[in-house]
């Protein structure tokens, strides 16, 4: 970009890559045109005028405590996420294709989810093979024949998604356990209200602060046969690294924050105990994973679950929110058939696609990976958080090594992508200028009666300059995210 | 009918909420307790008598909160105080006390209001960073009065901020009970009755004694608006069980402990002469009839450990009633 003919200081020197899409500006260095009153509206702040309010909304984050934990060896520490002042802008058109395509995902993926536990016939159809199903450890033979309310498995799910070169979308990921970063999403609205006030109420910017009443209304509609049905959120505790989050929500709902202990289950009816007496608890979303839930029947050292709490599931007696055994669909390697499901349930052509996907079980796609390495990124199946993956031209050749071993050992565990050349948006940097980061979105879905988006998600950036990994464990901030009406 | 309704969930308190709330209260009242007994026998030691040595003295001291001879090795004053005060090793330490009101305070964070938080956290954080040495050479006498301050202003915040409604209910059951274990487990060491009690009682600097019987349970000023400055052994017992006004008396606390027990059993829909309410009725009304001439004409020692006791059952009988209740008779409503 040139910098004379620029008026705004912050943005000299904004180089976007070659080959590479940015959210804000197109290869002319003009700004797109959902980004123009944004634009115009900082060329006339000053640097000192950014960084008063960018310190602004930092200390904002600290004062309300919107903090995650760290843990270190021996000790813990509470830190805040941190955010990026300027809105990450969607389009109406934009959104239109993520929510659709979202909804047709989580349609198929639900369908799959209740075709594998009861009949099968995705296997039947050798569409998906059955022993990539049966050897992932997210699945779980006790869910074999459950009935789950509506057929709905996944009725909260926060789907990670890309923007390519050529400016469509992908999915990344599809997180169907107990998908986190909803309270960021809706921490960052309040903040970037207050960030850019006027600017904001301009701008016809869809709302999500309905997320908490809309996630109650879905997970009281799972349990429709109960007039008034008790729902709760169950934590693992205090000191979970998303407590703040479950705390968040809970209040948002106006539900009791349940740990495992507050819970018992007594012929196979579930209550928690309260000073009042013990009152029967009907829809449960939970925030421990499947192997913590229940020692009679997953991991029996378990101290975070229920003791009989999957009997009283099985039995149709609560509803557990994610179901029991999505995790499966979660898995890296099943992501790659989630295009051959859509085709397959819904006789449709998926909207939003898949990123190419090698799977190294098969053994011509696992020579090819293993002579480029350095080129592609590696993922273990089962991980999520940015945790077991070896990102090929950041590695070094030592890493690459081990990692062709641990494929060589077990390859139905990886799977191999290629090295994506992630969107960037602008962020502001050192407290002086503006810089291209890479980004994802992560959208919040949810699923009771039906398909429910509300307008916006968690755009997460990697700070640091290059990377790819946006987790906040790895280094990652965030942005607001603004949809935008028609 | 023109009014909102309110959901009755917003009512619901899980008992391990209720748990934290009351444990919360009854280590800061713990951690005050012993913040004045430390200040009280630091003061006291300045006007050392020749009658009761160091040692003697410690060995009170360590009594009246309950510690056994083989919890503590008397070693030298400053030893034990520090321990007393900073160890965080030791359970009886006041470093321990608000560690454990903050952590039980942590897992209930959402309910309490943010400036109690807020406060509690800053009490325990000065505590964790405070260096006992420094202390020591500086001033203890101000940080145990900021302590005692500390303790004071949260319950000021807890009153003035968070609603009266169920989990305010334990915390001031909570301090109650503490209150009136302390208080009798206190008197029981610091006045004898064949000493204090007989003809002519204890001789030469009694007055001294007396007086920081008193103002360890900050009840000098207001015993003197009573009786004036005349120290009386028995004056003392009558003020410290049985007055009604005085916000440390066994009389006082039980009474608080009775309105709340039965403000509790309303809001949760339980029987008002449940056990606990009983238990609690019956203490209260012995010390609203019983008077000094009581305690004295029989065993003094006695007297004060059945109130002890009874303070225990209410305790017990609490947890049955809405903590560790048994599913079979919560089904059985």
């Amino acid at each position: 970009m040139t910098t004379s003919s620029t008026p705004l200081s912050a943005f000299d020197h904004y180089e976007i890559a070659p080959d590479g899409y940015d959210e804000m500006f197109g290869q002319a260095t003009q700004p797109h045109a959902q980004y123009d009153a944004l634009y115009n509206y900082l060329a006339r702040l000053n640097v000192d005028e950014l960084d008063r309010r960018q310190q602004a909304s930092l200390s904002s984050f600290m004062q309300q405590g919107i903090t995650f934990t760290v843990y270190e060896e021996a000790s813990s520490s509470e830190r805040t996420l941190p955010f990026d002042l300027l809105p990450r802008i969607l389009t109406h058109d934009d959104w239109d294709i993520i929510s659709r395509g979202l909804e047709q995902r989580l349609t198929a993926l639900n369908m799959f989810l209740h075709d594998i536990y009861h009949e099968g016939r995705i296997f039947k159809d050798k569409v998906v093979p059955y022993a990539l199903v049966a050897s992932s450890r997210h699945y779980r033979r006790e869910m074999r024949g459950v009935a789950v309310p509506n057929n709905v498995y996944v009725s909260i799910c926060g789907t990670d998604l890309v923007r390519l070169p050529n400016g469509s979308f992908a999915v990344l990921e599809d997180n169907l356990r107990v998908p986190s970063g909803v309270s960021y999403m809706l921490a960052n609205r309040q903040v970037a209200k207050a960030v850019f006030p006027r600017l904001f109420s301009n701008y016809g910017v869809r709302p999500v602060d309905n997320y908490g009443q809309a996630l109650l209304e879905t997970l009281k509609s799972l349990a429709p046969q109960r007039e008034d049905p008790t729902v709760v959120l169950l934590t693992p505790g205090v000191f979970n690294s998303a407590y703040y989050e479950h705390t968040f929500l809970a209040r948002a709902m106006g539900i009791p924050l349940v740990e495992g202990r507050d819970l018992l289950v007594h012929d196979n009816i579930v209550y928690m105990r309260t000073t009042a007496g013990l009152k029967r608890v009907d829809v449960i979303y939970r925030r421990v994973d499947d192997d913590f839930l229940d020692p009679l029947t997953f991991r029996q050292d378990s101290q975070l679950g229920v003791i009989g709490l999957f009997g009283a599931y099985r039995a149709g007696n609560v509803v557990l929110a994610n179901a029991v055994g999505t995790g499966i669909a979660d898995d890296k390697a099943v992501y790659s058939y989630v295009p051959d499901m859509i085709r397959y349930y819904l006789d449709a052509e998926p909207i939003i696609n898949n990123v190419e996907t090698y799977l190294l079980q098969n053994e011509k796609e696992r020579e090819h990976v293993l002579a480029n390495l350095d080129k592609l990124v590696v993922k273990a199946v089962g991980e999520a958080g940015g945790y077991g993956m070896l990102i090929g031209p950041h590695s070094t050749a030592d890493e690459q090594t081990k990692f062709a071993e641990l494929i060589q050992e077990n390859p139905r565990n990886y799977i191999a992508q290629p090295t994506l050349q992630l969107s960037t948006a602008p962020c502001f940097i050192d407290n002086e200028r503006f810089e291209p980061r890479h980004v994802d979105l992560r959208p919040y879905v949810l699923y009771g009666k039906e398909v429910n988006i509300v307008p916006g998600g968690l755009t997460r950036v990697a700070l640091r300059q290059g990377s790819l990994v946006v987790n906040s464990s790895q280094g990652g901030g965030s942005k607001d995210t603004w949809v935008l009406y028609k | 009918m023109g009014f909102i309704q309110i959901d009755d969930h917003r009512n619901d308190m899980l008992s391990r909420v209720a748990e934290s709330m009351y444990w919360m209260s009854r280590y800061l009242e713990r951690a005050e307790h012993l913040a004045r007994l430390v200040d009280v026998h630091l003061n006291l030691m300045l006007d050392s008598s020749p009658e009761i040595t160091e040692r003697e003295r410690l060995r009170r001291l360590l009594d009246s909160i309950g510690m056994q001879p083989d919890d503590y090795p008397l070693t030298d004053e400053e030893t034990v105080l520090k321990r007393l005060t900073f160890d965080p090793e030791s359970e009886f330490s006041i470093r321990s006390h608000l560690t454990n009101a903050r952590e039980n305070a942590r897992q209930i964070r959402e309910e309490l209001s943010s400036e109690m938080w807020l406060q509690l956290n800053k009490l325990y954080l000065d505590v964790q960073r405070a260096e006992a040495d420094d202390v020591w050479e500086d001033s203890p006498h101000s940080f145990l009065v900021s302590i005692k301050e500390g303790s004071h202003l949260f319950q000021g915040l807890t009153d003035a901020t968070m609603n009266h409604n169920q989990g305010w209910y334990f915390i001031q059951i909570g301090r109650y009970v503490e209150r009136v274990i302390a208080l009798v487990t206190f008197l029981n060491v610091q006045l004898q009755q064949s000493e204090d009690f007989a003809d002519g009682g204890r001789q030469g600097n009694q007055y001294f004694e007396l007086v920081s019987v008193l103002k360890s349970n900050s009840a000098f000023e207001a015993y003197c608006k009573v009786y004036n400055p005349d120290m009386k052994p028995e004056w003392i017992v009558d003020f410290l069980l049985f007055n009604e006004q005085f916000p440390r008396s066994a009389r006082f606390c039980v009474d608080q402990l009775l309105v709340c027990l039965q403000r509790l059993a309303e809001v949760t829909v339980r029987n008002k002469n449940q056990r606990v309410n009983r238990l609690a009725g019956r203490l209260q009304s012995l010390l609203s009839y019983d008077d000094v001439g009581d305690v004295l004409s029989g065993d003094f020692h006695n007297y004060l450990m059945n109130i002890r006791q009874q303070a225990y059952a209410i305790h017990d009988s609490l947890y049955d009633a809405y903590i560790t209740y048994s599913i079979e008779t919560a089904l059985k409503k």
